[in-house]
């Protein structure tokens, strides 16, 4: 108890960034309707022109983009897309009214962007559907401030969509709280972080040589010490497993639905995944001031390799196929089955327990391996005595 | 004195070896982790050809002519596939397809498999482009039919409607901050030294802490010879690191890579320091003080970017202050000013913010350490 005290502190500041960067994920918040949503650009208009049919454009993109201001500073502007706090910039050049209305379209613009991008070709992609349009309307014989509008009415008129054909899970998680995915997510950084952390150094001081040999010349056999060790670190890993999830009903508005069971149980077998790191962890019995930089290498390159913080679509097939042989990867894809929009019938329970059972296996091959690893050491030991 | 003292510092760090080990192969590992995951996310966000089925209800021949334009152009836009319906669907569950266009006789419709994206997005900005000319012409047909070439004509964007103003010559590849997080991550964690220094050198935390007091080497001259022991160690560390990222794993830290190393460096006398600095408080245990140091390393690097890439971009927006005086947030932004700004006047800002950081934290340290005397033991 006293070492899990002076490593409160710790596991406190672990679930907190995981409340903050949960917080800050959500709040770059995607479509979550059921009917399809067009992508907005974060883009930035600087009008050098400031006639009719430049606040006409800027109108226009404010309604089919998410404008934002920008100064007219390379590196203020550059920092803004570094960062993607904007990810296109339009200079409308002086005279763009003027050569709009005599049907010259060459040299109106200037832009500043991340280049060959996506979401580049769209924002261009409804700069020249808003300019062909209003050209078009101006030509056929409108007034400019007709054509103005015109252009700008079918530059943003509704396009007939069909949704259908499955699709992923990370577009498809509608009504699921996204917020709630994240922290669910995430959990794969925080157990194994918070374990490897707090429960390593515990077991290390019990597995030190003089109360090992304390131990062993007591009337405990070895099997009750061993399951001894093993039930205290049930207690600590159901403890924490409660403790986290208490957290993210609270953070949920303390509300629960049929899905979040899901998460419960899923968080629960990846619970005992961390645990049975964090044993094997100590039973190789690394120097205690390296327990930290072995609990974050292994919880933050699994994570990332599986899909946690980043997106699994992101990800490429390689890799995903090489994140397989991790039990992090089963848990985000479970978390992404239980969220997805198409979380009902036989063939999603099917995958869900695939998952799960996969995690379960991973978990009794990390407490066999910390059973064969410690009888190993017990053998040479022996041997050497 | 001080170089026996600075020999010994160094070689009671080098006999450390499992800890310097780690140092070295922590940023290794995660580094190759997160090349693994971001090498291909930056390349697959560059625009190429966007996969799309066409199923073709009616047949129309103009949409034929301006789809085969798109695709055989220099840098098509679109990749179509023209199929049936049924199979349109099948590929586009597959994710062979990022969406679908119906040619009716209605106009043009789309099919998705999702409810957003950006892929699906310019598909949607094409049909819409499609159908808001096709209803100008038409349009101009009913009204005046003499005025279809000069609408046909107008309705033709210019190339050089739009430039582009190039902003920078450095690698703008978003994900390369994970790197750079990860270097002051190196850097943060070199707190673990610094914290056995000054554990080291009080009597009542450690035994060796009370040998060292009660010897006659001068106080500062000890703790400046273990702090600088440190200092080499970590620069060690850091060097290898980076290496390691830049070579190995050719990670783009632009062309000024001596100053990267001397950011990465810095970066790592800063952790040293504020190791040196959060040891000195007060009489707590090492795993207290452990605790602490790493709670505050964390707390740095999570503020910095390195689990939310964006992150640091919100603080500048909300709490800027906190993005000047977080030392994992200034060492990651040494290295984002020599990749993407051609001066080096921001470059000089963050080395001068790091040399006050590792001042204050180690001016701190030895305040808090001087002239102790212990009554008992």
């Amino acid at each position: 108890m006293k070492i899990a005290k002076s490593k409160l502190g710790v596991a406190m500041t672990f679930v907190l960034i995981m409340v903050a960067v949960g917080l800050m994920n959500s709040s770059t918040s995607d479509n979550n309707g059921n009917s399809f949503a067009s992508t907005k650009i974060k883009a930035a208009v600087i009008d050098e022109d400031d006639s009719e049919a430049s606040r006409a454009l800027t109108e226009y993109i404010a309604s089919a983009h998410t404008l934002t201001e920008v100064e007219n500073d390379k590196d203020v502007i550059l920092d803004k897309l570094f960062y993607q706090k904007v990810q296109y910039v339009l200079v409308i050049k002086e005279g763009y009214g003027e050569k709009l209305a005599n049907g010259d379209t060459s040299d109106l613009f200037e832009n500043y962007k991340d280049p060959n991008t996506f979401s580049a070709s769209f924002f261009e992609n409804t700069l020249d559907e808003y300019v062909a349009a209003v050209r078009g309307c101006a030509a056929g014989g409108e007034d400019m401030s007709a054509a103005l509008e015109k252009g700008a009415e079918l530059a943003s008129a509704k396009v007939d969509v069909k949704i259908g054909g499955g699709g992923n899970a990370e577009s498809a998680s509608g009504n699921q709280s996204r917020l709630n995915v994240m922290y669910y997510k995430m959990l794969t950084f925080l157990f194994v972080a918070i374990m490897v952390e707090v429960l390593c150094p515990i077991l290390l001081v019990l597995k030190g040589d003089e109360i090992r040999k304390r131990m062993d010349s007591s009337c405990l056999s070895r099997t009750s010490q061993t399951l001894q060790i093993f039930l205290g670190s049930a207690v600590y890993t159901v403890a924490l497993w409660a403790f986290v999830n208490i957290i993210i009903f609270a953070m949920n508005g303390f509300s629960y639905s049929a899905r979040d069971c899901l998460h419960l149980v899923n968080s629960f077998a990846f619970a005992l995944v961390s645990a049975g790191i964090a044993l094997l962890i100590t039973s190789l019995k690394p120097a205690e001031n390296v327990i930290n930089l072995i609990g974050m290498s292994i919880s933050l390159g699994m994570s990332f390799i599986c899909g946690s913080f980043v997106p699994m679509s992101m990800l490429g097939d390689g890799i995903l196929a090489a994140a397989r042989f991790l039990p992090a990867y089963w848990y985000v894809r479970a978390s992404e089955i239980i969220s997805g929009s198409q979380a009902s019938g036989g063939a999603y329970m099917k995958d869900l327990l695939i998952c799960l059972g996969i995690q379960l296996l991973f978990a009794a091959a990390l407490f066999a391996s910390v059973l064969a690893v410690t009888r190993a050491r017990h053998g040479r030991q022996k041997a050497a005595a | 004195m001080f170089l026996h003292s600075l020999k010994y510092e160094i070689k009671v760090g080098l006999r450390n070896k499992e800890l310097i080990m780690w140092l070295i192969i922590f940023p290794i590992v995660l580094g190759t982790f997160f090349k693994i995951a971001f090498g291909n996310i930056y390349s697959s966000e560059i625009a190429s050809s966007i996969p799309v089925a066409v199923v073709e209800n009616v047949e129309n021949k103009t949409f034929d002519t301006v789809m085969s334009g798109i695709a055989e152009s220099d840098d098509p836009l679109f990749d179509p596939c023209y199929t049936d319906e049924e199979s349109a669907e099948e590929k586009l569950k597959n994710g062979d397809v990022s969406g679908i266009i119906y040619v009716d006789k209605d106009g043009l419709s789309m099919g998705v498999s999702g409810t957003d994206g950006i892929e699906q997005s310019i598909i949607e900005s094409f049909i819409r482009q499609y159908t808001a000319r096709e209803t100008v012409i038409k349009a101009a047909a009913e009204n005046d039919p003499m005025s279809i070439p000069a609408v046909v004509e107008a309705m033709n964007i210019s190339e050089d409607m739009n430039s582009t103003i190039p902003l920078t010559d450095g690698n703008t590849d978003l994900y390369i901050q994970y790197f750079y997080n990860l270097i002051a991550m190196v850097g943060m964690f070199g707190s673990i030294t610094g914290l056995h220094i000054a554990m080291e050198n009080q009597a009542n935390l450690s035994p060796s802490g009370a040998r060292n007091n009660v010897s006659p080497v001068n106080k500062l001259t000890k703790i400046i010879a273990s702090l600088l022991g440190s200092f080499l160690e970590q620069a060690v560390c850091i060097v290898i690191s980076t290496s390691y990222i830049a070579f190995v794993l050719g990670v783009d830290f632009g062309s000024r890579l001596p100053l990267v190393y001397l950011s990465g460096i810095l970066g790592g006398f800063a952790g040293v320091s504020m190791g040196f600095f959060v040891g000195s408080i007060g009489s707590m245990g090492i795993g207290a003080k452990t605790g602490l140091s790493m709670s505050f390393s964390m707390i740095c690097c999570a503020l910095s970017g390195l689990m939310v890439g964006d992150i640091k971009a919100m603080i500048s927006e909300y709490a800027p202050v906190i993005n000047k005086i977080n030392p994992a947030a200034v060492i990651s932004d040494s290295f984002y000013c020599l990749n993407l700004y051609r001066d080096y006047d921001r470059y000089i800002e963050k080395i001068a913010t790091l040399l006050i950081i590792i001042m204050a934290f180690t001016l701190g340290g030895f305040l808090m350490t001087r002239r102790k005397k212990y009554a008992s033991l």
